[in-house]
């Protein structure tokens, strides 16, 4: 997988690391014991401090989604399911987004659900038909 | 306090890269020394009256020792006409310019380049930095001088002159040490400057307010010009011990100014 | 709490005059061992002149320097050997050739390593036998790089070395610098730089400078975490306690609700207390270096 990190958008570029790897767990671009390059090759692929990427690779693995073996590497972690918690972490965060958004424009609890379900039901009908 | 390193190779690494730096002037130093040589023993054939040829001063001097009147006899003049222009008229003079040159190139020239901020930023001290540009001053000075006597003697020996060369030797190590009290007192000028051609200019009118006292018989020894000629030497015969011994002091005093002074500067 | 002598730099109220103008005004600043350190500033803010003390090259007029523990004064020729520098105008002998400044260099460290230096003359494509003032500017600059990183110091010191390098050599440039800070843990780099992006990419901590004073220093990651601004437009007047938290740096007023408030701190416990409020936008703008540069420099356009 390629990395790219954007210096410019003021999201710390650990973090920018740290969210293309969960996202490429999550798509599959990534598979359960795919090793990933050493820090210092991130570090000049990308041209970033090296800190910043071993700062990416610690979070990544405090939270489990990768492992790094003694004088062999960091991989990503074998057991299959970080991916799917990892997808439902993405997908709660756009639903947290969208309910602030909906509470900002001065929805109800009741209207934004019911909304939800209409438009899933919406959905999956278009997506039959 | 101070370390030197003198014998090291960081020392010698300074050094070279001084001579590397100044070998222009050393060539045109030795190019000059070798012309005035032949020019000037070429010349002796035509002076008849050696006397003629020095400068009204010295007919003063001249006239109150009967050892020069003694010199002439003795020697048919060839000696006394060497130093009068060598000691008494060249060296001291393309001597003067050339050390106003190096002092002038040294300090403000490395500054105006920004090269001392690459020189200062290698890992030595200020004072070895210090050190290895007076060494190689002295260094250069000393080629050009003997080059300078060395011609003159081989010229002299081509066309079968023989002058004195212990007093001319003797003569002219007093010159070169007053001559590297002029340059020491440029040095500081130039250190304290930006730019070396106002540093060559200031050191040029500061040696002409230091050759004023030549023009009064009373204190022409305050002169540092009428010590590089060791006119009391050779013409006085006087052992010049306390010319010699004074300019010693005046370098040493002058070196740690120098130094002090180059320590403290913000280049 | 750590003693002085554990940083790689230490600077304590350093102050330089130059006659009667005050080009710094007790600057007060420790590097870490291990870190890149960004100083950035306008123009004329003192980067130089901060380096310059550093390097001894300039007096102190008040304050002092440790390097390695040590008063600058009192550091001998073996100490300096640990500190490569890179001025910020080239400042090589023009008259030797490439070959001949590198043969001028490498008698001041007894282990310099011919074959690192012939890979990295190499690697930039140095002409060995070209006098040095036919180099170009950037040519220099890559020369002195050479010449500052063969010996491996400790602490390496560069000031402005981007200038004059087009965008893909700059990042070739930084690639080398960041390969050999690699080489050996513990190694510290200060550099100075108007380049923003180049400084987000590679710097542990940045170090503000304007007008001769420290604004800000703070690590690179917290700047981009904390340093945000957020538009607000409330529904009603809010509370004063709310537009006085801690962390607030500055309050601009859009309307009668509406709010810019740059956050350079606490930006969590503001984002929350504002969200509570009764709102109708809530907004947050990431802000870059450069965003927080114009701040720090007080806004105005010499010379970013």
């Amino acid at each position: 997988m390629k990395f790219f990190v954007n210096p410019r958008s003021g999201v710390p570029i650990y973090k920018q690391l740290v969210q293309q790897i969960e996202r490429g767990v999550a798509g599959g671009i990534l598979t359960p014991g795919e090793q990933l390059p050493p820090v210092r090759e991130v570090a000049l692929e990308l041209t970033v401090n090296p800190n910043t990427v071993a700062r990416a690779y610690r979070e990544l693995e405090a939270a489990g989604l990768i492992a790094s073996v003694q004088g062999r590497g960091t991989f990503i972690a074998e057991n299959i399911d970080f991916a799917m918690v990892e997808k439902e972490k993405i997908v709660k965060a756009l639903i947290i987004d969208l309910i602030e958004q909906a509470q900002q424009l001065g929805l109800t609890s009741s209207q934004m659900e019911k909304l939800f379900l209409e438009v899933l039901k919406e959905w999956q009908r278009g997506g039959a038909g | 306090m101070i370390t030197l390193g003198v014998m090291t190779v960081v020392f010698r690494n300074l050094l070279a890269k001084e001579l590397r730096q100044l070998r222009w002037i050393a060539i045109i130093g030795l190019l000059l020394s070798a012309g005035l040589a032949v020019v000037m023993v070429a010349a002796f054939r035509y002076v008849t009256q050696i006397v003629d040829e020095l400068p009204p001063e010295l007919f003063e001097i001249l006239a109150r020792y009967d050892a020069a009147r003694e010199f002439m006899t003795i020697f048919g003049n060839y000696s006394l006409y060497v130093w009068s222009q060598w000691n008494a008229k060249n060296l001291y003079q393309f001597g003067s310019m050339m050390v106003i040159i190096i002092a002038a190139v040294q300090f403000a020239g490395e500054v105006s380049k920004k090269t001392m901020g690459f020189y200062l930023t290698r890992p030595i001290t200020r004072n070895q930095g210090f050190l290895a540009k007076c060494a190689a001053a002295a260094l250069l000075l000393l080629v050009v001088v003997c080059g300078g006597i060395f011609f003159i003697w081989l010229i002299s020996h081509f066309l079968g002159y023989s002058v004195e060369w212990g007093r001319l030797v003797v003569a002219t190590v007093v010159t070169f040490t007053w001559l590297m009290v002029f340059y020491l007192l440029s040095a500081i000028i130039s250190i304290l400057s930006r730019e070396p051609v106002p540093a060559g200019v200031i050191a040029g009118i500061s040696g002409m307010a230091l050759s004023l006292p030549g023009l009064f018989a009373p204190i022409r020894q305050f002169s540092i010009f009428y010590q590089m000629r060791a006119i009391e030497y050779f013409i006085g015969g006087q052992p010049p011990l306390l010319s010699l011994a004074a300019s010693l002091v005046i370098i040493g005093l002058l070196f740690f100014i120098g130094m002090h002074l180059f320590r403290k500067r913000d280049f | 709490m750590q003693k002085v002598n554990d940083y790689c730099v230490a600077v304590k109220n350093l102050k330089k005059d130059y006659g009667q103008k005050q080009a710094l005004a007790g600057i007060t600043l420790n590097i870490e061992k291990g870190e890149i350190l960004g100083l950035v500033g306008p123009n004329g803010a003192g980067k130089t002149t901060f380096i310059k003390l550093l390097m001894g090259l300039l007096q102190p007029t008040s304050g002092s320097i440790r390097i390695f523990g040590t008063d600058i004064g009192a550091m001998t020729h073996k100490e300096w050997r640990n500190v490569g520098y890179i001025s910020e105008e080239p400042n090589l002998y023009d008259f030797m050739t490439v070959q001949e400044i590198i043969n001028f260099n490498s008698k001041f460290y007894p282990d310099w390593d011919k074959d690192r230096c012939s890979d990295l003359l190499a690697h930039f494509n140095l002409p060995l036998n070209e006098k040095i003032k036919n180099l170009s500017k950037g040519m220099q600059t890559q020369l002195s790089l050479v010449l500052a990183m063969v010996p491996m110091p400790q602490l390496l010191i560069l000031d402005e070395p981007l200038e004059g390098l087009d965008p893909l050599r700059r990042i070739n440039f930084l690639n080398l610098v960041l390969e050999d800070y690699m080489r050996k843990e513990g190694r510290t780099i200060l550099i100075s730089s108007h380049y923003l992006e180049e400084m987000e990419r590679i710097a542990d901590r940045i170090a503000f400078l304007n007008e001769g004073r420290l604004v800000r220093v703070a690590p690179m990651e917290q700047l981009r975490m904390e340093e945000k601004t957020i538009r607000v437009v409330f529904q009603k007047e809010p509370p004063v306690e709310l537009l006085q938290m801690p962390g607030i740096k500055d309050i601009q007023r859009e309307g009668t609700p509406g709010f810019l408030i740059t956050v350079e701190d606490n930006f969590n416990a503001i984002f929350e207390a504002c969200s509570r409020f009764p709102h109708y936008v809530l907004d947050i703008y990431h802000r870059n270096l450069e965003d927080l540069f114009h701040d720090y420099s007080g806004g105005d356009d010499r010379g970013v």
